[in-house]
This record gives structure tokens, sequence and C-alpha cells, in this order.
């Protein structure tokens, strides 16, 4: 595992290496974009490599530096992230299991949207603050992480900025954030700013490959997962997957053609009452496929993820209205925004059978 | 690390070099000049600006031991090189943000009575002060309003909303200011220069663009693109660098939306997405490039804003042939769509979806046009060629628009009861500002074959009081025209007469003030009735004496007018108390004692 290692982010690569080489490494970097790009991965190796004991650009992977970077062991490195809600930080269980969940997070091996706690509390970052000004003891650098850097509370924040501006010797930060625009303007224009972004279609298919999946089923997962929030191993993953691709199938299938009696049914078997990691999945398909439907009205059919459906897509192409499209496309997103706020999820559902009933071609 | 980032190792050392702050760093020389220290001094204005490194200089130059550098510090003598190390006793920069507690202040207060002990003023740098806590804030005042002799405090903030207009009033206030893209520009070129990297024009005013106003910002996209290709800084390494979305590709699609090319849009987006862009950035580039399209637009010239001269020629030639409401509907469409899109499941799918319908919409057809168009088709009506429906009434609905046409669902329903003279033919809907189509002439044409006789043609012949009534609405626009205040008050009107020559408009008696208003416009009004029927009448107005008796409750009948006045179709017929029918016959004076003693005729 090094930079090399991580996939696609080819810009991003050039411009860690370039800051390397050329030595002209800033003391704060903001590493932002979407949801599953890597973000806290690559964050990772660039900590490592700033480290490495090895000449060269990046990361060894073998030295003692890279070794305990690599399971956050390394003295000169201070992580901060939101701690779960109610814990003091001094609970030494509650240590362990965030200690078990970051380093799953940074080897890629948990789920993308994983998310530890609600927010950075102020104490955290005075600790960092502290700790950052301290001379390296065995690395030639400090290196501060930050993640979900968004999640510190103002008074945090605030209290950040003059260390962020010029920090004491040979510290730096590295802030890693996938809602920069929530983050004070101050930070921002202190920060130099590593943007990631969305793999496309062939990075997530070679990525695929590389672990061993190939053929049709390795091209839909990279189709779909390069159309949204869908994770590719998901995809890949087998059969919970599969019966919330069938559910959602028949769910818009009911909602272009069928009547209520349908949505009843599709409800019982989602299992009377979902769950919000459910719901979560069966928006995201559901986007997929309206997009798919979509793309099909236009007439791209080059571009559709669910490719295996095409005949089902030409039909309910032909029953919903395009220009209804986005009142529905514009409910999915209400949705999904509302799920992080405790709406109850049957209401969603109900909301977006009603809109899609509405845009049935007359 | 020898290497520190540009903006701090060009972190300005003198009040000359501070960029675009010149009217704050003049007063401040003059105060420095004529020794009018005040003791505390608020510099706010938004990030990267220059707040903080002016603090620095300012407690450089107050304490500064060499006389002959005049009002700026010299930077040599050992008080300022101590500053500038952060090692100066006398210079205090506190972090307002981490230490924003009472206590802290507390610490401050005792200390702050202690003589300086190099220079001649001690300073209290406060950075980000607007972290302090009330009571903080509140521990500082008696201190700030009277701090021991040669004690400077300097507040630095970005949200001076957030501090407390005790702690404002004490202060002398310095509003920084965003600074201008050139400015910002030229700046860069001079560091460009100094540490010799090659860079074009364009590509550094790129970056200043980028920035929005913040000099550190700049300097920082500057580093970023240096260390990314330090050969030559050109547009293309700029935007690569930075994932910017290609300014060519906002015209293209501008141009593919108003030419109604959906495929060709979504080609577009494609292209962008593959070419690494991201979403947002694109559609915010969109909203800022349509809105240097509608500024170019509206204003004529592309000459005050912030785009290089390529792009300036393409802006003009691009407006010419969009409507400005296309461009409005579009910014519209977009701005709601960007603030969705940060929450949204597939951001590039809702992108699409937006753009495919500003493709789909067409172009707007501008209001304007509309209406002379408009004034032409009721010219044509006017004059005779288009048969006119009788049975609409004259009345305009009050306080509305009357310049509409009778609209067609109007002559359908008139259809049915015109046959009965004492029933009132129903009322004409309210003008409907959205529907501003004229009556097509065939629903005109089926309602004047439904009425009992046939339009009079209305140049030629005598002019009776339906024809009057008929053409009201016209009549009222045309006076609305010549006079639009006697426009508005004519339609208080409750019914009129027709004398020989001699036009009687008759006004509820509570609408005596309009009618004031209309007799001294009656000079319009005749003219406005001769423009449309060709009618020479003399205008006079008068207090409809049959609305006395009923109260505000609407016109009664004349009893020499056959079709019933307009008052009562809008309210239903008021009822009428007893004894009143007979009250209208009486004589005037009779009816006079009736009002004064409340009687009733037996």
């Amino acid at each position: 595992m090094a930079i090399a290692s991580v996939t696609g982010q080819e810009r991003a690569k050039a411009q860690i290496d370039a800051w390397l080489t050329t030595d002209r490494l800033p003391h704060a970097i903001l590493i932002t974009g979407p949801l599953g790009t890597g973000k806290r991965q690559l964050a990772l190796e660039l900590a490592k490599a700033i480290n490495c004991q090895t000449p060269g650009s990046d990361a060894c992977d073998q030295c003692g530096s890279c070794r305990k970077t690599d399971s956050l062991n390394h003295p000169n490195l201070h992580l901060l992230l939101p701690l779960p809600t109610g814990s003091r930080g001094s609970d030494a269980e509650t240590m362990a299991t965030l200690r078990e969940t970051a380093l799953d997070q940074f080897h890629g091996q948990a789920a993308a949207a994983t998310r530890t706690g609600t927010n950075i509390s102020k104490d955290s970052i005075r600790l960092l603050q502290k700790e950052m000004s301290f001379a390296p003891t065995e690395a030639p650098h400090r290196v501060g992480l930050i993640l979900q850097a968004e999640a510190m509370l103002p008074a945090g924040s605030n209290s950040l900025l003059k260390i962020l501006e010029e920090p004491p010797g040979q510290s730096i930060f590295l802030l890693v954030s996938d809602a920069p625009d929530q983050l004070l303007p101050t930070i921002l224009s202190r920060c130099q700013r590593l943007p990631l972004r969305p793999l496309t279609v062939s990075e997530h298919r070679a990525r695929l490959e590389a672990s061993g999946t190939d053929g049709e089923r390795a091209d839909l997962a990279a189709r779909l997962a390069a159309s949204g929030r869908i994770r590719a191993e998901d995809v890949i993953g087998g059969e919970t997957f599969d019966e919330l691709r069938e559910l959602v199938r028949r769910f818009i299938s009911a909602g272009i053609q069928g009547t209520d009696q349908d949505y009843w049914q599709i409800l019982e078997d989602l299992g009377g009452r979902p769950d919000r990691q459910q719901i979560e999945g069966f928006l995201q398909l559901c986007s997929a496929y309206l997009r798919d439907l979509f793309l099909v009205q236009q007439q791209q059919l080059a571009a559709v993820a669910n490719v295996d459906e095409m005949e089902a897509l030409q039909g309910w192409a032909q029953a919903l209205q395009p220009a209804r499209v986005e009142l529905v496309a514009q409910v999915l997103d209400q949705a999904y925004d509302s799920l992080s706020r405790n709406v109850n999820p049957q209401l969603l559902l109900a909301d977006l059978w009603y809109q899609l009933q509405r845009a049935r071609a007359a | 690390m020898s290497y520190q980032v540009t903006a701090r190792k060009w972190r300005p050392r003198r009040f000359d070099q501070v960029v675009g702050q010149e009217h704050i760093t003049t007063t401040l020389i003059n105060a420095l000049g004529t020794g009018r220290i005040a003791q505390c001094y608020l510099f706010c204005g938004p990030r990267g600006v220059g707040k903080t490194t002016t603090a620095r200089i300012l407690a450089k130059a107050l304490n500064c031991a060499n006389v002959d550098a005049g009002a700026d510090p010299c930077d040599d003598c050992p008080s300022c090189k101590s500053i500038a190390e952060g090692t100066s006793m006398d210079v205090l920069e506190i972090d307002g943000a981490s230490n924003n507690s009472v206590d802290d202040v507390r610490d401050l207060r005792e200390a702050v009575h202690y003589i300086p002990t190099g220079g001649s003023y001690k300073i209290y740098i406060i950075d980000e002060v607007h972290m302090l806590s009330t009571a903080a804030f509140n521990a500082l005042l008696k201190t700030l309003e009277e701090p021991p002799e040669r004690v400077v405090f300097v507040f630095a903030t970005t949200e001076v909303q957030e501090v407390p207009e005790t702690i404002l009033s004490r202060c002398q206030r310095f509003n920084f200011r965003r600074i201008a893209t050139g400015t910002i520009a030229d700046h860069l070129r001079t560091i460009v220069s100094a540490e010799k990297i090659e860079a074009d024009d364009e590509a550094l005013f790129l970056l200043a663009r980028r920035a929005d106003g913040a000099l550190r910002d700049a300097e920082s996209l500057l580093d970023q693109v240096v260390s990314f290709n330090a050969e030559r800084l050109t547009t293309e390494t700029v935007g690569d660098v930075l994932g910017l979305v290609d300014g060519g590709v906002f015209f293209d699609v501008v141009e593919a939306v108003s030419a109604a090319d959906a495929t060709r849009v979504l080609e577009l987006l494609s292209g962008v997405v593959d070419a690494g862009g991201d979403v947002e950035e694109f559609v915010r580039g969109l909203i800022e490039h349509i809105r240097n399209l509608l500024f170019t637009k509206v204003q004529g010239t592309a000459d005050e804003l912030d785009v290089t001269e390529t792009e300036r020629d393409r802006l003009g030639e691009t407006a010419q042939g969009i409507q400005e409401q296309d461009l409005l509907r579009a910014l519209r469409s977009l701005m709601d769509l960007e603030g969705e899109l940060r929450r949204s499941l597939q951001p590039r799918f809702r992108t699409e979806l937006t753009l495919v319908r500003l493709a789909g919409m067409g172009n707007a057809v501008d209001v304007g046009q509309l209406l002379a168009r408009l004034a032409a088709l009721e010219a044509t009506i006017g004059h005779g060629q288009t048969p006119v429906p009788v049975t609409s009434q004259p009345q305009p609905p009050p306080r509305r628009a009357a310049s509409t046409p009778v609209p067609s669902q109007a002559a359908s329903a008139a259809a049915a009861p015109s046959a009965s003279p004492p029933m009132p033919p129903p009322a004409p809907p309210p003008p409907d500002d959205s529907a501003p189509e004229a009556a097509p002439p065939s629903a005109a044409g089926s309602a004047s074959a439904q009425s009992t006789e046939p339009a009079p043609a209305l140049v030629s012949g005598p002019v009776d009081v339906n024809l009057l009534r008929s053409q009201w609405p016209r009549i009222v626009a045309e006076v609305r025209q010549r006079q639009p205040s006697a426009g508005n008050f004519l339609q208080d009107i409750a019914d009129m007469r027709l004398g020989d020559n001699q036009l009687i408009l008759l006004f509820p008696a509570t609408a005596r003030f309009s009618m004031g208003q209309v007799a001294k416009a009656h000079e319009a009004i005749s003219g406005a009735i001769e423009s449309v029927t060709g009618a020479k009448l003399h205008v006079k107005c008068s207090v409809d004496e049959s609305d006395e008796g009923g109260g505000g409750g609407g016109a009664h009948q004349p009893p020499d007018q056959t079709p019933p006045p307009m008052g009562e179709r809008s309210t239903p017929p008021p009822q009428v108390p007893k004894g009143a029918a007979t009250r209208d016959d009486v004589d005037p004076s009779v009816r006079s004692v009736l009002d004064a003693f409340d009687g009733e005729i037996v």
C-alpha cells in the first residue's frame, strides 16, 4: 500500500508527487471529494510518504515509520475524528473500537459512508493544537490528520485558525472533508486543496478486475458505482443486493404501471418497517434506475448503467412523461436528504410512490 | 523545512507592501506621523486581505527604533526584528479563539499595567477576536476604555457582527476590502517575476479571479500550480491543476441550450465529467457565465466584468442573440439546482435533467412584443374588421386592468342568457394577466351571432348607449393612455346616460372623489370616445341619484335605461328595503325630509 495503490485520482497523485519531489509541501492540505473516492486512504498514504525513511516520493511500506503510521501507532501522527456521542475520549473500550473502525476505513475495508460521530469537540482540537506545537520526535514532521473536518464545531475551527496559518516548525495538517462548503472560509483560505474526483466506469472496472472480478457482473458493478453512491463491492457481494434491486425494480415498474396493491406488497417484502440503511440502498438504486430511464428517453443508450434491464427501461421510458422525470428525481433527493433527519422512511416511500404515479403518461 | 508557502514568505513587512488597502495604510501612516495613536484599533474584513499583517506592521511601526524611517517600520532594527520573529516582549499576539475565556482576559488585565520593556508601546494583537466569550468581552471593557499609557490594542476579525457594540464604540474601526481581481493579478505578477517563474497574464488573471478577492487564496493557488508545473504557467496548466472547467464549454452549453439541442448538451456535460471536471464546479461556472451574459445584455457592454479580452468579445456576441428572459429563467433554475446538488444522490443526473429541461423550454417570447401585438390586434378590432360581441358589458372590474378584451370564455358564457333582456348577462371574467392572448376571432364571431342585434358599424351611424357600453373597456384603455389616473378613476362609474351630444357619467355617492377627478379629465375622455367610436360627445359627470338610497350596495337600474347597469353583476342584487322603490320616485325635497327623519312613505 502506497500512494500509487490508491485507485484512480491521477491528478491528485501527480500533485502529491510534485509537492514531495520539489520539496514544496504546504503546511495545510485539504483533501475533498464525494463519498467513496478514497480520501482517507490517500490521506494516510500521504502521511506515510511524508515521514517515510526510505528516499523517494512515495511511501515504501517497509520502514518503521510507514509501518507505525499504517497501524496508527506513530508518535508523530495525530489523528482527530468525531467521537461517538456520549464518549469522553477516556473510555478505553470506546477508543479501542474507534481505532478499529478508523483502521478499517483507512484501509478501505469499511463502507465508505461510515461516520464515527457527529462532531469534533473544541477540547480535542485544543489537544491537537498543543501536540502539534511540539517538535517532532522521531520523524521529520508532525502530521495532524483531521477526518470529517466539517464536523469541527465553530469554536473549535476558529481556534485552529492561527496554528493552521503559521504552524510551528515542522507540522503539517491534513484535513479530510466531503463537505468543504461547511468549513469556515478562513480555514479554506489557509489550505491548499486536493480535490478527488468520482471514479469513472473504466476506473471502477479496472479496480474490480485487479481484485479478481470480471465479466458482466463486474461491468454492472462498475457502471452502477460510477453513476451514484452505490458501492461496487455491494453489487459484486451478492444476494442482499440482488434482492433489493429486484424490489426496486418492482417498485418502479408498479409505480409506473401497477396499482396501489403492489405498493403494499413491496413494503411488506421490504420487511414491513425498513430501516434507514435499507432505505438508503433502495433510494440509491431508484435513482440509478431513474437516470437510466431518462437516458433512454434522451436516446443516450451507451451511458445506461443497468445494462441488463434495457427492455424494462424501454417500456418505462414510454410510460413516463419526460417532463415529470425531474420531479421524481427531486423527490428522491429530498427523501435521501431527509433520511439523515430521522424522517419516517415509510412516508418517504409513499411520497415517492405518489410522484411516480403522477408522472405516468396519460 | 526550508520551504515556506508564498503567503507566509510574501507577508508584507511595511505599509507600502500591503496590497489593495491604501485607504487603511494611508490613514495609519498619517496617524503615526502626527502621533495621534488610538488606544484600540479594530481591523475587520474578509479572509486573506491583510488584517493580521497590518496589525503586525502597525506594532512594528509603533516600536521601531529607527527614527529616520518615517512612519513605515524600518524592518531592520532589533525591535522590528524581534517582532517579526515573534519574540518581542512588548508585542503580544493572542489567539482570541483559543484564549477566549474570561480568565484569559483577567490575566491580560493584570499584565497590561506593566510598562513596555524595550520599545515605547506595548501592543496587544488579539486575532479572531469575535470568538471571545461575552463575559470576556465585558471584562475587557474598562481596560479598553481607559488603558494604561502606552498600551495599544489591535483586534482583528472576519466576523465583526459578533463583536458587541460596547467594544465597537471603543475602537477605531478599519474595514478591509476585498481586493480587486486586477490588483491581485498584478501582485501575483510581482511574485512570479521575483521567483523567476514564467507566467502568462491570462493564467495569473485566472488565478486571481478564482481567489475571489482574497490575496492569501490567490497565493495558495499560485503555490499549488507552481509546485505542479514549475516551468511555465499557462491557462491550461492552471485550469488543469485547479480542476477548472474550460470557459469555452459554457459558451457551447448556452448555445446548445438556446438551440434546444438536448443531445448536444448531454454530450458537453459528459465531456466535462470525463475530463475529470466536477459537476458542482461546472454548475457554479455556468451560473457565473450566465450572470456575465445577463450583465452584458443589460449593460450593453462587458467592459466592467472580470473577464479576459477574448471572453469579453464572445460575451458581447452571444448576448445579442439571447433574450434577457431566457437568461433570467436559466439563472433561476441553475441556482435552485446548485443548492440541491450538495445533497443529491446523483448530482450529474440532476444537472442533466435541468439542462435538458432548459433546452426543451424554447425561447421566451418577450412580453413587450406580446403586448405590442395585442395592441395591434385591438386596433384592428377597433376599426370594425372583426365583429365585437355586444353582449359583453363595459364593466371593468374594480381596480383591475381593463385593457384586456373579453376572453373567449365570456363569449361562450354569454350565449345562453342573452335572450331574456331583464336578466343581466354574466360578467366577463376578470382579465387574467397570465393569459393575455386576445379572444380568437371565431369565438367573438359566435358570440355576436348569439346577440340579439347585429354589431353596429362603429364609425358611422348614431351612437347609442349600448355601443358605448360595449366599447367601454377600449375607451377606458384609450383614456388611460392619454391620462393614466383618469383611466383608473373611470372604473368607479356606476352607469352612464346619453343625452344629445352629451354623455353623462354617473358615479355612486361614495365615489365623489373619483367623479371630481374624472370631471377634470373630460377632454381626454371625449377625445378617447371620439377615437374609438368616432362620435363627438361632451362628457359630464354627476352623482348617480338612484344609488343614494341603496347605500353602498350597488347601482339601481335607472328608469330610462333598458340594459341593467353593471354594478349588479359583481354583487348580488341588494335587498331593496320596503318603500325604497317608491322613495326613488318622489320629489328630492320630500326625500331629504325622509332621510332627515328616517321616515317612510306609507
